[in-house]
């Protein structure tokens, strides 16, 4: 996990930054961990967020930003292999594992976290929630959908939209 | 070797048409529908990440601009901003200090004649530090929802997508996507939009008599029609005693420069059945009628009152055929023989006819199988398939068990099937066997309408040929005891195996039928 730590940044080899959320919570993460997200990673290899800095992140607050970097931290070595062409089975499968349970989280978590993966365009990130995103709307009505992921009932106008639109393409509408 | 097989869509879009022959070539008249431009698979999310903006829909929404917060941190961090890709985005450019305030000045002009919502008393600098993106899945910037959208392969799936609010709406018409997988779909109007499990009512399709490509046939009194179910477009053929023929003397052709000499068949049949109907292009349907105890190919216009016939040229044991680089394609058991047939437009009425049948590729050895061992029975089922590359022939070896030992002709299928294709070489007049039909397509087979399907490792596997249990209904194969269902042959190693939606359903006299709809 990725909390505020006080630990110095350049204890053994790896390089150190620190990142501020949009609450002014101070996160310090190996810089590799913190490069996944593309738009980090060139202000990293400007030498930027390092010593008493830090990059600030105004529209990612702690809790969002404590579970992308936990994503981070976890992909970190195996982006580091270039996208781990030498990775065991069993450390494939270990990542496997984790990205299952890691966006096995409310609907709202995932929201938060796909759009803080785009703002800081973290590839991988942003395909494991959509993928689980559809996933969650497979084999469901158009209302279904929209109940599991929290938009509010539809007016009667909405509906009949909804409605509409499955006739028009040829579905009874469910 | 077939590299690559592009899905073909049954119908002829506009290049296509081109390949007609010289007069059919003007004669047709473009009508398709252009489509739009497919961008590469995948290409999609690329282009689209590097948007510094929202999507539309969010301009104005929730009071503020939606602001990138990876370029707010660079430039909150006093770093010079360097992009790597310049995929055409407004960030993609390399820029001095200075040519980047040049460009937040006129950037945030065009923002603000746009309508993009400042607020008051929001400098610049707060709005690159402060901004706070919408919170409600329907607003997610479009790449975003293309991401998701990719990951949907069933048809229904994303046109449920579409139907969950506005803004999903403008994203499925707006990314560029694969072809969803096909519909599965029975007469009585039961579809399964693969790989979807539950059985959807789709009432458009229900009662269908034949089926070609997305166009599926329905009898009314005195004809019939062909409707598309996906866009409920319809299609008028003429009545089914209305054939008419080209005149002409011995060797010469009928064309003289008033156009074509039609004689009207005054023998008109007292049955005629068609067999495998072909949208070919908006001005041009095919098919197979048999009159007189043979058949011949037909050919019509849509909308026009006549079915044109060649009457030198009978196929007494037509097999398949298909619209491959503006021509048809018969194959024939009689002789073996893969016939071309030229078509072209007579002018002043506009509909089309046979101008020429010619012999494209003999078949060594002969292409007819049919063998008894004890109670099994094999029988060889041919199919023509066409894809923009290659005009392939699909070998399937059906096993069935005799219900009769002396009636060799009523068998049940016993789910085994060897499957072999060969690829037309017109150069050297032969079939070439071919081992794959490439890692992301599959073959979606049926008599009378197979067409391959671009998919990506995660739907289903490539390199296969989807098929069913029984497509024929001219043959006995259909025993009211059983139910049918449908398999997946893998090209790789000769496996079958079955694969979701797991479906059966009763014999009927139409069989099952697959429907693709467009991305």
């Amino acid at each position: 996990m990725a909390a505020p730590e006080s630990g110095d940044g350049n204890n053994g080899a790896a390089r150190m930054v620190t990142l501020i959320s949009s609450d002014n919570t101070r996160f310090e993460v190996e810089a590799a961990a913190a490069s996944l997200s593309q738009t980090l990673q060139l202000t990293i290899l400007d030498g930027g967020g390092g010593g008493g800095d830090g990059i600030p992140l105004p529209n990612v607050d702690s809790a969002t930003l404590s579970k992308v970097l936990e994503y981070c931290i976890k992909h970190a070595p195996a982006a580091a292999n270039g996208g781990a062409p030498n990775a065991t089975a069993v450390d494939r499968a270990e990542l496997e594992r984790f990205d299952n349970e890691f966006v096995n989280i409310d609907q709202s978590v995932l929201y938060s976290l796909i759009m803080a993966a785009h703002n800081l365009e973290i590839e991988g990130l942003q395909s494991l929630v959509a993928k689980k995103v559809a996933d969650m709307i497979k084999g469901k009505s158009p209302m279904e959908i929209r109940r599991t992921l929290g938009f509010p009932d539809p007016t009667p106008e909405e509906q009949a939209e909804m409605n509409a639109h499955m006739l028009e393409y040829g579905w009874a509408y469910e | 070797m077939v590299s690559r097989l592009p899905s073909s869509n049954g119908l002829v879009g506009p290049g296509r048409e081109q390949a007609l022959g010289g007069g059919v070539a003007r004669a047709v008249e473009q009508q398709v529908k252009p489509q739009t431009e497919r961008r590469a698979h995948g290409s999609g999310g690329a282009r689209g990440r590097r948007e510094w903006r929202a999507a539309p829909w969010t301009r104005g929404s929730g009071g503020t601009v939606s602001c990138d917060v990876g370029a707010a941190a660079l430039r909150a961090a006093g770093t010079r901003m360097r992009r790597r890709h310049c995929n055409g985005g407004r960030g993609a450019k390399t820029h001095s200090g200075e040519r980047e305030e040049r460009r937040e000045r006129g950037e945030r002009e065009e923002e603000e004649r746009q309508g993009y919502f400042y607020p008051e008393n929001m400098s610049r600098s707060s709005l690159m530090t402060g901004a706070r993106a919408p919170r409600s899945w329907s607003d997610i910037p479009l790449d975003l929802a293309g991401l998701v959208l990719r990951r949907l392969p069933a048809h229904v799936d994303r046109v449920r997508f579409a139907a969950v609010c506005p803004q999903w709406r403008v994203a499925v018409r707006e990314i560029p996507l694969p072809p969803p997988l096909p519909l599965l779909a029975l007469p009585d109007g039961t579809v399964y939009s693969l790989p979807c499990s539950e059985p959807l009512r789709f009432p458009a399709c229900a009662g269908y008599a034949d089926a070609c490509g997305n166009w599926l046939a329905f009898s009314e009194e005195g004809g019939c029609f062909l409707r598309n179910p996906l866009s409920n477009a319809t299609v008028a053929l003429p009545g089914m005693f209305c054939v008419q023929a080209p005149r002409r003397g011995a060797g010469e052709q009928p064309i003289g420069e008033t156009g074509v000499t039609w004689t009207e068949m005054v023998d008109t049949p007292e049955k005629l059945t068609m067999y495998k109907l072909l949208f070919c292009s908006p001005r041009l349907i095919a098919t197979f009628v048999r009159f007189q105890k043979t058949a011949w190919v037909a050919v019509c216009r849509p909308g026009s009152s006549w079915w044109s016939v060649h009457l030198d040229h009978p196929f007494p044991l037509f097999v398949d055929v298909v619209f491959h680089q503006g021509k048809l394609y018969v194959l024939d058991h009689l002789k073996d023989v893969l016939f071309s047939i030229d078509i072209c437009v007579d002018y002043t009425t506009g509909n089309p006819w046979i101008s020429r049948v010619q012999q494209a590729i003999r078949s060594v050895p002969p292409l007819r199988f049919f063998h008894t061992a004890g109670e099994i029975v094999i029988t060889k089922v041919l199919y023509l398939v066409e894809s923009p590359g290659a005009l392939l022939m699909v070998h399937r070896k059906m096993h069935g068990r005799l219900m009769n030992q002396a009636d060799t002709r009523t068998a049940v299928p016993t789910g085994v099937n060897e499957f072999e294709v060969f690829k037309a070489d017109f150069e050297r007049s032969q079939w070439t066997k071919v081992t794959t039909i490439g890692d992301d397509q599959v073959l979606f087979l049926r008599r009378r309408c197979s067409r391959f399907v671009s998919v990506s490792q995660n739907e289903m596997p490539g390199d296969c040929i989807v098929f069913f249990e029984n497509d024929n209904e001219d043959h006995d194969w259909y025993d009211e005891e059983n139910s049918y269902t449908w398999y997946v042959y893998d090209m790789k190693n000769g496996n079958v195996s079955t694969c979701p939606p797991m479906c059966s359903w009763k014999p009927v006299p139409v069989p099952a039928t697959w429907l693709f709809p467009e991305a």
